[in-house]
């Protein structure tokens, strides 16, 4: 029997194996034990700072003038009026838009919760077919214009690249394998929900398509992928939407966003149940329960514990263990239930 | 100087390959073989950066690294952009 307060000396790692393993005392400690580090080492630099305030989240946009560098030239900061240059003004409102709705839904105060200023990097490289976090903010580039344009423009890739950011500061899932395919779905998760909200539309009107917006028609497919039938958003689309084709390489860091396919179904088939705005809770909670090394046992497991919990406070659906069961049973992760 | 270049991950996760002989000068051809030879820091909190797998081959042998979106060389990011362009 491991209680709490044995588990406190207990290393994180063997905590992790022990909570791999089920127990649930261990899990808790090790979230804990994760928080009083976390919450140690802000003490400590709170102190070296002299208790630095917390932050209003504002936004900043810098033009990269198609370099390869970040923060160039600040072209737009919180409260001013728009500039001429639309990718600017995109980036301004989209990622305001997701800052509004973790503060409307959720309470939180900008993506770590102690109001981080949000950084955004526009027209960053020439012909720049990417967006990315780095840690600290966003770079968006205009896309070769053949298969891909402006990566700003589009409330879902800025949502996705923000919820990389709040998953670093909440759960900080490393980014190979299970844990890196987590991490990914968690930020197309968000993505697709606050790209629903953003266009006003209800689960049955979303396409539930990620990045539809930023490929051309010349492109061999209608988006970047799909949470509603992975594997098939374009031709290059190797998602699968099941365990049975779990993919074993080492690419794309053991296929983070490959296997995200798979809760991303789940996720798809669990809003047909109990509605997306109980599986926002649902996964926001889940999200911040789940720690470093978490697999997709792990997080099965932790979305029905929170949904436990959700539903004895009268916050979600009753049968939302029974719709979280079945969609992760559809992709070939059967929870168990206690 | 022969190039094979792999780009994969990043947001589209599409990977991309690069392959072809391209004349340098001495000069350039040194640089572009330091560029791929120095140890790089990394950014472990790098999401959806593209990944970089870089090799240069001519006749004094094979050089490889990988380099993600905080330490790929400016020089290579350049080089590549050029091949990209069709300017190589
Ligand atoms: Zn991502």
């Amino acid at each position: 029997m491991c209680t709490k307060a044995h588990c406190y000396i207990i290393p994180p790692y063997l905590l992790e194996k022990l909570a791999k393993h089920g127990n649930r005392s261990c899990k808790r400690a090790l979230n804990d034990t994760g928080r009083i580090a976390e919450r140690r080492r802000s003490s400590l630099n709170n102190l070296l700072l002299r208790n630095q305030a917390e932050g209003s989240g504002e936004r900043f946009v810098y033009d990269s003038q198609n370099q390869f560098e970040q923060r160039m030239k600040l072209v737009r900061q919180e409260g001013q009026d728009p500039v001429e240059d639309e990718s600017v003004n995109n980036a301004y409102d989209t990622s305001g838009f997701v800052r509004k709705y973790f503060q409307e839904t959720f309470g939180l105060n900008s993506i770590d919760g102690n109001g981080l200023d949000i950084i955004s990097n526009v027209h960053y490289g020439e012909a720049y077919n990417n967006a990315y976090w780095d840690g600290d903010e966003m770079t968006y580039g205009d896309g070769d214009g053949k298969e891909f344009t402006d990566f700003a423009s589009a409330i879902d890739v800025v949502a996705h690249e923000l919820v990389h950011g709040v998953t670093q500061f909440f759960a900080n899932l490393e980014y190979q394998s299970q844990p890196g395919a987590l991490n990914e779905h968690f930020s197309d998760v968000f993505g697709t929900i606050i790209k629903q909200k953003y266009l006003e539309q209800d689960i049955a009107d979303a396409d539930w398509l990620i990045g539809d917006s930023v490929v051309t028609e010349e492109f061999p497919g209608v988006a970047i992928r799909s949470m509603k039938a992975p594997g098939t958003a374009n031709d290059f689309d190797t998602q699968p939407d099941h365990m049975d084709n779990y993919y074993n390489g080492m690419g794309d860091n053991q296929g983070v966003h490959i296997n995200s396919g798979i809760p991303n179904k789940a996720f798809y088939l669990c809003c047909l149940e109990i509605g997306i705005d109980d599986c926002a809770l649902i996964w926001f909670e889940t999200l911040k329960a789940l720690w470093r090394t978490s697999d997709f046992n792990d997080m099965v497991e932790t979305l029905v514990s929170t949904a436990q919990q959700l539903i004895s406070e009268d916050k979600v659906a009753q049968n939302a263990v029974e719709a979280i069961s079945m969609s992760f049973s559809q992709v070939g992760l059967t929870p168990i239930v206690v | 100087m022969k190039y094979d270049i792999n780009i994969e991950g990043g947001f589209t996760a599409i990977p991309k390959r690069f392959e072809g002989e391209v004349k340098l000068g001495k000069d350039e051809e040194k640089e572009m073989r330091e560029a791929v030879s120095v140890t790089q820091q990394d950014n472990s909190q790098l999401r959806d950066g593209f990944t970089y797998t870089v090799k240069f081959t001519d006749e004094d042998g094979i050089y490889e690294s990988q380099f993600n979106e905080s330490n790929l060389p400016k020089k290579i990011r350049h080089f590549i952009t050029d091949i990209q362009k069709g300017n190589n």
